[in-house]
């Protein structure tokens, strides 16, 4: 229950082509490769979460992981929260072609990242915006690019511990064990809860 | 369906009611105990930095369920919201075999002799319920000395002056090896005067009670613990109770209402079991141990003509009281390294602010923080520097092996209105009214907490910090983990819930044993007093049993 994701190597073999099915009939947008997002989401999302965590000398949020975490997210345990994602992205891509003509990830990354500062202020304009206020929206971003770059990579993010590296956290800190399950693919299903003996 | 009869039914399994449910089956009562949650196993445990007690950020790992059991939130301005168990303002505590215990930080405070006269030691600041205990720390020595012998606790608390008497020392040394932020902070501490010492935890320094050592690795509170070292009811005193023959534990059972007679008497409870079939408990005598929301709760949903508005509600004390800690502190930034991966994190504390501060009425102890995981870290920059970026980043990447942050539990001035009630209209999963949360902090536990935010601020300071921030009291009810009051402990019916030996005034078979009945919850963790208490009532009980008094 701690974590929807767990599939042992055995779980793995068992449900791959459960699983492959259930991610045809599943997939409510054939054409994108998300579960919950849709391509142009997922884009916008990215850039978004670039600018929270940028690409520098050490990867950015983006490279990291984090548009898997969000989606992820977002078609599990904060299904009731895609209304809000939805409703900032469109903001977002709004705001951007009101000001410059081009959705929000074809921007310079300055450009980005002053649009991006203006949200956090909710300095942009109401009609763009509607079904979420600009500030929760942000709110939101901030804090789940942060937690799939310097949360547990079992999420989908921090891909190869990128950001423990990054800090120095001692890895693996335990010798022989590994403390997390290896990552699941992208569309398993939830096994079934383990019946207490 | 009517299960057999038993002497003693004991709702939930943590620090109160495991340590109950052991004394009771051990003086050889027949004892159910139920508990809400699932009981984990630590050799299960998967560390997860984002779905634990300590950060919750996209979930619980150890109950209670999170679409089952929302609450209703009502904020300073009077706006309420329901609310889950991952979000701070459900005031959540962990719903397991353990409960709290399980995953818990497990520092092994004693309250100080003051903590217990609070009233007379500094009279009631207005607008505050503030009151004595109906007993002493002297009542109390013993039964402490026994949770941290049954229980375990390492540490060493010789060079705390202000401490009360004590008999014997702790059972364990303190851990080995010291941290890098013990041995900065230690001599800072000594320089200003100071006394600070080893943090008493309930954490095996040594092997102890057939259990091992502490491997010391990062993920302590807010996980249970894979090696087993940390001390809690589902290690110790649980195991006990079922070893004796006597004592049936039962998971994943939320019990409805504690069932009455026609005399006003509790006759068993009424419980929806794993698989949601509703199941009467028959029993002598029902212990209520849930935690001071979820006790509070059920005697609020036990009502009978005889107790038209709740078990031990007659005057309106039920839910009442409700204190946790106002936490503060500071953060520190240095120019060398101070990580080095040496968990718990918490090792060094002073308790020269708990009491004797001109003006304040009682303060609190100050101590290191538990090791940050990384997210835990990412709001810990500066007050007015970006919060995310390219500039955040930097930051991230130059502090988080170089800081330290010292906080501690201001002692609470409860408060009427700082309190939970059933509410009207929303329902959790089996068709129960949830509890709502109202209230705030009084603004003299604010005046005495933004203190020790100075002070813990002024360590930092002198332990070389290049940077240093307070953070200051906030605004609202505290709960959380350290929640208590809500059964209060008093002489006078009319003014407490249950009498000195935990027993609800007007009803003689039903207890409540755990920190609802604190009157005051100290300058500290509450826990340790909570299994002492335990004992102390346990002790009681059996007493009072074997005497007849308790007896349909």
């Amino acid at each position: 229950m701690d974590d929807p994701y767990a599939v042992d190597r055995r779980g793995f073999l068992k449900t791959g082509a459960t699983a492959a099915a259930a991610a045809a009939v599943a997939c409510g947008k054939p054409t994108s490769r998300w579960r919950a997002l849709t391509e142009d989401e997922a884009k916008t999302l990215a850039a978004a979460c670039d600018q929270i965590v940028p690409p520098d000398q050490d990867p950015g949020a983006a490279e990291a992981g984090a548009v898997t975490f969000i989606d992820r997210q977002l078609a599990t345990r904060r299904k009731k929260d895609q209304p809000l994602w939805r409703a900032g992205l469109r903001g977002l891509d709004a705001t951007a072609r009101r000001r410059h003509g081009k959705p929000f990830a074809e921007l310079p990354f300055d450009v980005q990242t002053a649009l991006l500062q203006d949200v956090e202020k909710g300095a942009v304009e109401a009609s763009d915006w509607s079904g979420v206020e600009p500030a929760l929206f942000f709110g939101l971003l901030r804090n789940h690019a942060m937690m799939s770059f310097y949360g547990d990579p079992r999420h989908g993010g921090n891909k190869d511990r990128v950001s423990w590296k990054m800090l120095g956290v001692p890895d693996p800190p335990i010798r022989g064990r590994l403390h997390e399950t290896p990552p699941p693919p992208a569309l398993a299903p939830r096994p079934p809860a383990p019946r207490k003996g | 369906m009517a299960l057999g009869r038993v002497n003693a039914v004991v709702v939930g399994s943590g620090a109160g009611g495991g340590v109950v449910f052991s004394q009771l089956a051990e003086a050889g009562l027949s004892v159910v105990c139920l508990e809400k949650g699932r009981w984990h196993s630590p050799f299960e445990e998967r560390k997860d930095d984002l779905v634990n007690q300590r950060n919750s950020s996209l979930g619980v790992a150890y109950g209670p369920d999170e679409e089952k059991n929302p609450r209703v939130f009502v904020d300073v301005e009077g706006r309420e919201r329901v609310v889950y168990p991952h979000q701070g303002e459900y005031s959540p505590n962990a719903s397991c075999v353990g409960g709290g215990t399980f995953s818990y930080g497990a520092q092994a405070w004693r309250f100080m002799p003051q903590d217990f006269r609070m009233r007379s030691t500094y009279g009631a600041p207005e607008g505050s319920t503030l009151e004595d205990w109906p007993v002493s720390y002297d009542d109390m020595e013993p039964w402490y000395e026994k949770a941290e012998y049954e229980i375990g606790v390492s540490g060493d608390v010789e060079p705390d002056v202000f401490k009360g008497p004590r008999r014997k020392p702790l059972p364990m040394p303190p851990m080995t090896p010291k941290s890098i932020e013990y041995e900065i902070l230690r001599p800072a501490a000594l320089r200003l005067g100071l006394h600070p010492f080893d943090t008493p935890l309930l954490i095996n320094s040594v092997p102890y009670n057939g259990r091992s050592a502490c491997m010391r690795i990062r993920w302590c509170v807010g996980f249970g613990c894979e090696t087993n070292a940390k001390n809690g009811t589902h290690n110790t005193v649980i195991p006990r109770a079922l070893a004796t023959g006597n004592a049936w534990l039962r998971t994943e059972c939320k019990v409805k209402e504690i069932l009455l007679d026609d005399r006003g008497r509790a006759r068993g409870v009424a419980y929806f079991d794993e698989n949601d079939r509703l199941q009467e408990q028959p029993a002598d005598l029902v212990v209520v141990s849930g935690g001071a929301t979820e006790s509070a709760r059920l005697l609020l949903l036990s009502k009978s003509p005889l107790h038209p508005d709740g078990l031990g509600n007659r005057h309106d004390w039920v839910g009442r009281n409700m204190a946790g800690h106002t936490y503060t502190g500071a953060v520190g930034l240095f120019d060398r390294e101070t990580y080095d991966d040496i968990g718990p994190g918490v090792c060094i504390s002073v308790c020269d602010y708990n009491h004797g501060t001109p003006g304040l009425r009682g303060g609190g102890m100050l101590a290191n923080e538990f090791i940050r995981l990384p997210y835990q870290f990412v709001s810990a920059n500066p007050p007015g520097t970006p919060s995310w970026g390219k500039a955040h980043k930097d930051f991230m990447r130059r502090y988080y092996r170089r800081n330290m942050m010292i906080q501690g539990p201001t002692q609470d001035m409860p408060t009427w209105d700082g309190r939970v009630q059933l509410d009207p209209e929303v329902k959790d999963h089996w068709g129960i009214p949830v509890l709502r949360i109202s209230g705030d902090n009084h603004p003299h536990t604010r005046e005495i907490a933004n203190r020790q935010a100075e002070r813990a601020e002024a360590w930092l300071k002198e332990a070389g910090a290049i940077q240093t921030w307070q953070r200051r009291a906030g605004r609202g009810v505290s709960g959380h983990q350290h929640q208590s009051g809500t059964c209060r402990m008093g002489s006078d019916p009319k003014t407490s819930v249950v009498d000195a030996t935990c027993r609800i005034h007007d009803v003689p078979n039903v207890f409540v044993v755990d920190a609802s009945v604190h009157v005051t919850n100290g300058g500290f963790n509450p826990v340790l007093t909570i299994f002492a208490n335990a004992f102390r009532a346990s002790d009681l009980l059996v007493e009072a049993w074997k005497g007849g008094g308790l007896k349909g």
